[in-house]
C-alpha cells in the first residue's frame, strides 16, 4: 500500500512491505527497515534504519503528530487520488482564511473588480484582526462568507472568476 | 476595597490566570468559584474550583466583558469578593463600582485609581505633571478633527495605542502618513471590539527600546513598595513572549532609580494592590514611563520566583484590608527567573492563531520548573480567546542556571493536536543574542529567519517510519500481520 506524507512543503510517497526481519519502508531515499513498538502513554520507540529514538506520537485524522529529539513535527496523509485531483485544479482561485475565526466585515461584493492586494475581507482570531487581500487582479465571482460567520483554517472566503 | 477577610471568591477570568489564582486562594482556605460560558471548553480551572458559575453573552468574549453577568453570577453564588485577574474586565473601573454597589469587593486597586492610571491617557498626564518622564505623544481626546494631523507632528514612526488597551491589542506602528487613516481605523475598530473603547492616541516610536517593568503593591494604609523589574523585550508583535528577572540590561544603579521611579508613581496615584509600571529603556540606558497596568500580571511568576512572594497572596491581604507588614528592605531577590509564553501559535504559518485538540500534553517538571497551565490533555482549544495555553517559568542561582533549565524543560515539554511556539521558543533561547541578554523588542523581528527553523533538518525517515508505522491500514496491508495489527488498534484513522 503506497501512501504520500506532506512534511513542510515536501511530499514523500511512501510504502510498507513485509521483509524478513520485519517491516520494510520504501520511500525516495530507499528501502529501510524500521519498527514502532509501543511504550504506553503515547510513547514509542521509533527505529528507522539504523535510526532509533524515543517519540511521542498522536493522530487526528489524517495528520500525525510527532515529537521527536525536542522538535514539534506534523506530517499529513495525503490521499494521492486527492494529490491527483488538486494538481489538475486551475480555476478554483480565491482568498482563504489563514487562521479559524470569526469574519469582522467584507469588503467586496460578487462582481467587483479588484486589484491586487487591496482589502477582501477583515477576520479576526483570538483577537488578533487580519485584513485578507486580494492574492492578484480580477473580479469576484462570489462572497461565501458574512459578518459574524466562523470560518475554519483555508476556507474560501471569496472566489474569483476564472481569467482566460 | 473593604476590611473584612475573604471567604468565597469568585474568580472572574478564565486559563491559566484563573487556574493560578484558585490555587493560592484554596490553599488559604477561601472557598473558589470561577465563571463558565457553555460554549466554552473551561479546562483546568473548572476542575480546581470549588463551583462553576455559569455567565451568558454572545459570545463567551462578551459573557466575560459583561460587568452584570459577573456581578450576577458573584450574587447568585454568595462571593465576598471577586478576583478579575488580568485582561476583559480587570482594569475596568465600572466592575469595581457595580461590586462595592452589591456590597462584594474587588481584588484590585479602587475604581478613582484604575481611571486614573489604567487609562493610559490619564495616567500619561499625570505622570508627566509630576516630573517623570513620558514620550512624545499625540492624544486624540484632546481634538478628534485634528488628531490625524497632530499624530504626524509626532514625527514618524509613531506607534498607534488604544486609550483603554492592554497586551498589544489595536497596536500598530506607522512609518508612513499613507496608511496612517488606515491604521488608526483598524486600531480603534480593535479597541471598540476588545474594550468597548476606541479612544486612541499615538506616540513617538522609539526604535530597538527594551521594555522594563516593576512590580509594585500597596495597601490601604498608604504603603508601597516594589518587588524589582521584569525584563520583557522578546515581545511579537507587542505580545510578549518571554520575561525574565532581573534585567540583564540594568546595572545596580539604574535599577533602583527605575524601581524608585516606580514606586513614586504609584505612591502619588494612591495606589492601592498590586499593579506594574511599565518604561521604555533606550539604547542610551533613559527610560521613560509608558504605562501602568492596575492589576496582576501574566508574567508575575518570575517575580514571586526571586522574591519568595505570592503575589495573589498579596493581592487578597490587601483587599481585605491588612497592612503590608513589611518594608522594602524585607524585600529580598535570590538568583534569576525565565518564563516562557506557550502559545496556540502556528510560527509555520505566520504565527496565526491555532485551534484543535490537545490530544498530547506533557508538562516539564524537576528543581527550579514551574508550570503555571490552563488547559488539560484531550481539550479542545478554540478561537475565541487568547491563544496562551501555559506558562512554564524557571528559577536558578544564576542567570545561566535558569537558562539551562529553562532549555531542559521545553525538551520535556509536548503539545500534540494543536500547533504551537514550543519550537520557536527554544531556538529563541538557543540564539547567542538572548543568551548573551543582548536584545531589545526589535530582537524577534530581527532575527525572524534565524528563529523560523529553516535551519533545522528534520529526521525524515524516522518522522515518516512513525507515519506508516502509526496508520493501521498501511500496517495490515503490509502483511497479514494480525498480532501486530492488534497493537496499532489503538490508531484512529
Amino acid at each position: 500500500m503506497k501512501k504520500i506524507f506532506r512534511l513542510g512543503d515536501t511530499e514523500h510517497a511512501c510504502s510498507l512491505l513485509r521483509g524478513a526481519e520485519g517491516l520494510i519502508l520504501e520511500t525516495q531515499g530507499g528501502p529501510l527497515l524500521c519498527a514502532l513498538q509501543p511504550l504506553g502513554a503515547a510513547r514509542y520507540r521509533l527505529g528507522a534504519g539504523d535510526e532509533q529514538a524515543e517519540a511521542l506520537i498522536a493522530r487526528h485524522g489524517d495528520r500525525i503528530w510527532v515529537r521527536l529529539r525536542g522538535r514539534t513535527h506534523v506530517l499529513d496523509a495525503v490521499d494521492p487520488l486527492d494529490a491527483l485531483t488538486a494538481a489538475g485544479r486551475h480555476g478554483g482561485d480565491g482568498a482563504q482564511a489563514p487562521m479559524p475565526g470569526t469574519i469582522v466585515s467584507v469588503l467586496v461584493q460578487p462582481g467587483a473588480e479588484v486589484k491586487a492586494g487591496q482589502d477582501l475581507v477583515v477576520m479576526e482570531s483570538m483577537k488578533l484582526e487580519v485584513t485578507i487581500r486580494a492574492p492578484h487582479d480580477g473580479r469576484i465571482a462570489a462572497v461565501h462568507c458574512a459578518p459574524g460567520d466562523q470560518v475554519t483554517l483555508k476556507f474560501t472566503l471569496v472566489s474569483f472568476e476564472a481569467t482566460t | 476595597m473593604t476590611a473584612a477577610p475573604i471567604r468565597r471568591l469568585l474568580v472572574a477570568n478564565r486559563g491559566e490566570i484563573a487556574a493560578r489564582i484558585l490555587r493560592t486562594a484554596k490553599a488559604q482556605g477561601i472557598e473558589c468559584a470561577v465563571v463558565r460560558h457553555a460554549a466554552e471548553d473551561g479546562g483546568l480551572a473548572p476542575q480546581l474550583a470549588d463551583a462553576v458559575v455559569p455567565i451568558e453573552g454572545a459570545t463567551p468574549v462578551a459573557a466575560y466583558l459583561d460587568v452584570a453577568q459577573i456581578v450576577g453570577a458573584a450574587r447568585r453564588w454568595g462571593a465576598d469578593a471577586v478576583h478579575p485577574g488580568y485582561g476583559f474586565l480587570s482594569e475596568n473601573p465600572a466592575l469595581a463600582r457595580a461590586l462595592d454597589a452589591a456590597g462584594i469587593s474587588f481584588v484590585g486597586p479602587p475604581p478613582e485609581v484604575t481611571e486614573l492610571m489604567g487609562d493610559k491617557i490619564s495616567a500619561r498626564r499625570f505622570v508627566a505633571e509630576r516630573g517623570f518622564p513620558v514620550a512624545p505623544s499625540a492624544i486624540e481626546a484632546d481634538d478628534p478633527g485634528s488628531f490625524a494631523r497632530r499624530a504626524l507632528a509626532v514625527g514618524l514612526p509613531i506607534l498607534i495605542k488604544p486609550a483603554a488597551g492592554g497586551g498589544g491589542k489595536g497596536m500598530r506602528i506607522v512609518r508612513s502618513a499613507e496608511v496612517l487613516e488606515a491604521e488608526l481605523a483598524a486600531a480603534r475598530r480593535e479597541g471598540e471590539r476588545y474594550f468597548g473603547d476606541g479612544r486612541l492616541f499615538v506616540e513617538r516610536y522609539v526604535e530597538r527600546p527594551r521594555h522594563i517593568e516593576v512590580q509594585v503593591l500597596g495597601d490601604q494604609h498608604g504603603s508601597v513598595v516594589h518587588f524589582g523589574e521584569r525584563e520583557c523585550s522578546v515581545q511579537r508583535r507587542f505580545q510578549k513572549i518571554i520575561e525574565e528577572t532581573p534585567s540583564p540590561a540594568l546595572d545596580a544603579g539604574t535599577r533602583a532609580r527605575i524601581c524608585e521611579v516606580a514606586v513614586g508613581i504609584a505612591r502619588a496615584a494612591g495606589y492601592v494592590g498590586a499593579g506594574t509600571v511599565e518604561f521604555i529603556f533606550g539604547a542610551d540606558g533613559q527610560f521613560y514611563f509608558l504605562e501602568m497596568n492596575t492589576r496582576l500580571q501574566v508574567e508575575h511568576p518570575v517575580t514571586e520566583c526571586v522574591t519568595g512572594f505570592d503575589l495573589v497572596a498579596e493581592q487578597l491581604r490587601v483587599a481585605a484590608g491588612e497592612p503590608l507588614g513589611y518594608a522594602q528592605a524585607d524585600i529580598g531577590f535570590q538568583g534569576h527567573a525565565i518564563e516562557l509564553r506557550l502559545c496556540a501559535e502556528d510560527p509555520a504559518q505566520g504565527f496565526m492563531p491555532a485551534t484543535g485538540s490537545l490530544l498530547v500534553l506533557r508538562e516539564p517538571a524537576g528543581p527550579g520548573v514551574r508550570v503555571d497551565s490552563g488547559v488539560v490533555e484531550g481539550q479542545r482549544v478554540g478561537s475565541d480567546f487568547d491563544s496562551l495555553l501555559a506558562k512554564l517559568i524557571v528559577h536558578g542561582r544564576s542567570r545561566s542556571q535558569a537558562l539551562a533549565r529553562a532549555r531542559q524543560a521545553l525538551a520535556d515539554t509536548a503539545c500534540l493536536g494543536v500547533a504551537t511556539n514550543l519550537d520557536y521558543l527554544d531556538r529563541i533561547l538557543a540564539h547567542p543574542q538572548f543568551a548573551a541578554g543582548d536584545y531589545s523588542t526589535a530582537f524577534l523581528e530581527e532575527q525572524a529567519a534565524e528563529l523560523g527553523g529553516a535551519a533545522e533538518t528534520p529526521p525524515i525517515a524516522l518522522l515518516l517510519a512513525a507515519a506508516a508505522l502509526s496508520d493501521g491500514h498501511m500496517v495490515a496491508a503490509a502483511a497479514d500481520m494480525p498480532r501486530l495489527y492488534a497493537q496499532m488498534g489503538a490508531w484512529r484513522n
